[in-house]
């Protein structure tokens, strides 16, 4: 089994700015990995030796503006659909036009619903963890876009990140998710708090067109049930299911749990993989 | 009754936040006052130099930095294990029922509210947490004993 430390970073323009993603495998069916809002690429690093044993060619791209990437024209991208149409343009940079699997947390939850959504043509089947169709569900930062509006946001922001894991989390692990908050700045970072309280997926989603699996830790205080229950309701074919005793963080509390649950979707979905 | 109307949670739990270096490094350039509400029952408190050096159980007539405030369900929420974030950002709190989720959100705020001076409260946050991890600490130890 291959391990964290066989995994490479890589570079690839999309809309003329350099984008840093982490690799691991060279075949097999390929999975896009998107992570959290303000963090980076490394919150996949423990799932993706666990993916790449099970036939997967894992690729975590670090989001426009975050960490190791570049914003397109050095602007941050402000809302679900630009991010959503950047992945779709950042999959063809990537894989051409081979389909892809797709799973994401938190923002990349919701960005993985807004490709199933919008994008459908080139995924195989999608895993989107502890996002939804619609997620106000914080208070809006708007009035601190500007680093001098809020003085210790890194610092609050580990704190949102730390009280949203699951009960059961190793110290080592618990630091290792400070520091993956700690590599993007404020100027990406905090729009990246309006991209989910204003992600707003009702008017376009319906039935989709590719496998989704939406998963939802029972201990997540950002993603209360009743999102859950209406992304249910809003994509009528999606599945669901319930995951005991895990926060914000699904692929960083239990990764090899997660790793298991999105073989097994793909497997059961997608021809060729059982 | 209030626990900023027990003296001897007050003490337990300002000689823990003092005891903390965390706390002096947040606080080491602060120099400003935190009035905390409580249904009305209050703390103030003097932090300078890295350290609660002064409190009362009311505002002084000058005043605070910034005041931190809840109703009394979410200060007892604190020691059961509710995290702070989730009581102060709003989470899963915004949302009394299904009906909120068919039209305009329902913008309830968080459950602690932060006034006056903010950009000083949010420049020590770390501190912020810090007391509230302290409180809870002290809140159980205090029922433990009881």
């Amino acid at each position: 089994m291959k391990s964290t430390e066989d995994i490479v970073g890589r570079y690839v323009r999309v809309n003329g700015a350099r984008t840093h993603y982490d690799e691991l495998g060279d075949s097999g069916t390929p999975l896009v990995l998107i992570h959290t809002l303000y963090a980076c690429s490394m919150e996949w690093t423990r799932i993706m030796p666990h993916l790449a044993a099970q036939g997967f060619h894992c690729v975590a791209p670090d989001l426009p503006g975050n960490s190791r990437s570049y914003p397109p024209n050095w602007t941050p991208l402000t809302s679900s659909r630009e991010y959503g149409d950047f992945l779709s343009d950042f999959i063809t940079a990537v894989f051409g036009d081979r389909k892809v699997v797709v799973a994401g947390t938190s923002i990349g939850g919701n960005l993985t619903i807004d490709l199933a959504v919008r994008h459908p043509d080139q995924l195989l089947a999608a895993v989107a963890m502890e996002g939804g169709v619609w997620t106000p569900t914080v208070m809006s930062l708007q009035p601190f876009m500007n680093p001098a509006s809020l003085p210790s946001w890194p610092e609050w922001m580990e704190r949102c990140a730390m009280e949203s894991l699951g009960p059961n989390v190793d110290e080592e692990i618990r630091q290792e998710l400070v520091w993956q908050h700690r590599f993007t700045g404020h100027r990406s970072g905090m729009p990246q708090t309006n991209v989910w309280t204003e992600h707003d997926l009702r008017d376009v989603a319906g039935p989709v067109d590719v496998p989704l699996l939406v998963l939802h830790g029972e201990a997540d205080f950002y993603m209360p049930e009743e999102i859950v229950k209406l992304t249910q309701r809003t994509i009528p074919n999606c599945e669901v299911r319930k995951l005991d005793g895990i926060g914000h963080y699904p692929m960083v509390e239990d990764p090899e749990g997660i790793s298991a649950i999105i073989t097994e979707h793909v497997n059961k979905h997608v021809p060729g993989r059982a | 009754m209030s626990r900023f109307e027990d003296e001897s949670f007050l003490t337990t739990w300002i000689e823990a936040v003092n005891a903390d270096p965390a706390f002096t490094e947040a606080t080491r350039w602060f120099d400003g006052s935190i009035l905390l509400d409580d249904d009305g029952a209050q703390a103030w408190l003097k932090v300078y130099d890295g350290a609660v050096i002064d409190r009362k159980p009311f505002m002084p007539p000058f005043g605070y930095t910034f005041k931190i405030s809840a109703p009394r369900w979410a200060w007892n929420e604190l020691p059961t294990g509710t995290k702070f974030t989730d009581l102060l950002l709003g989470g899963k709190r915004r949302y009394s029922g299904p009906e909120d989720l068919t039209g305009t959100p329902n913008l309830v705020p968080g459950a602690f509210v932060i006034e006056g001076d903010t950009m000083s409260a949010y420049r020590i946050i770390q501190a912020i947490y810090l007391m509230t991890d302290h409180y809870s600490a002290a809140a159980r130890s205090s029922e433990r004993a009881a």
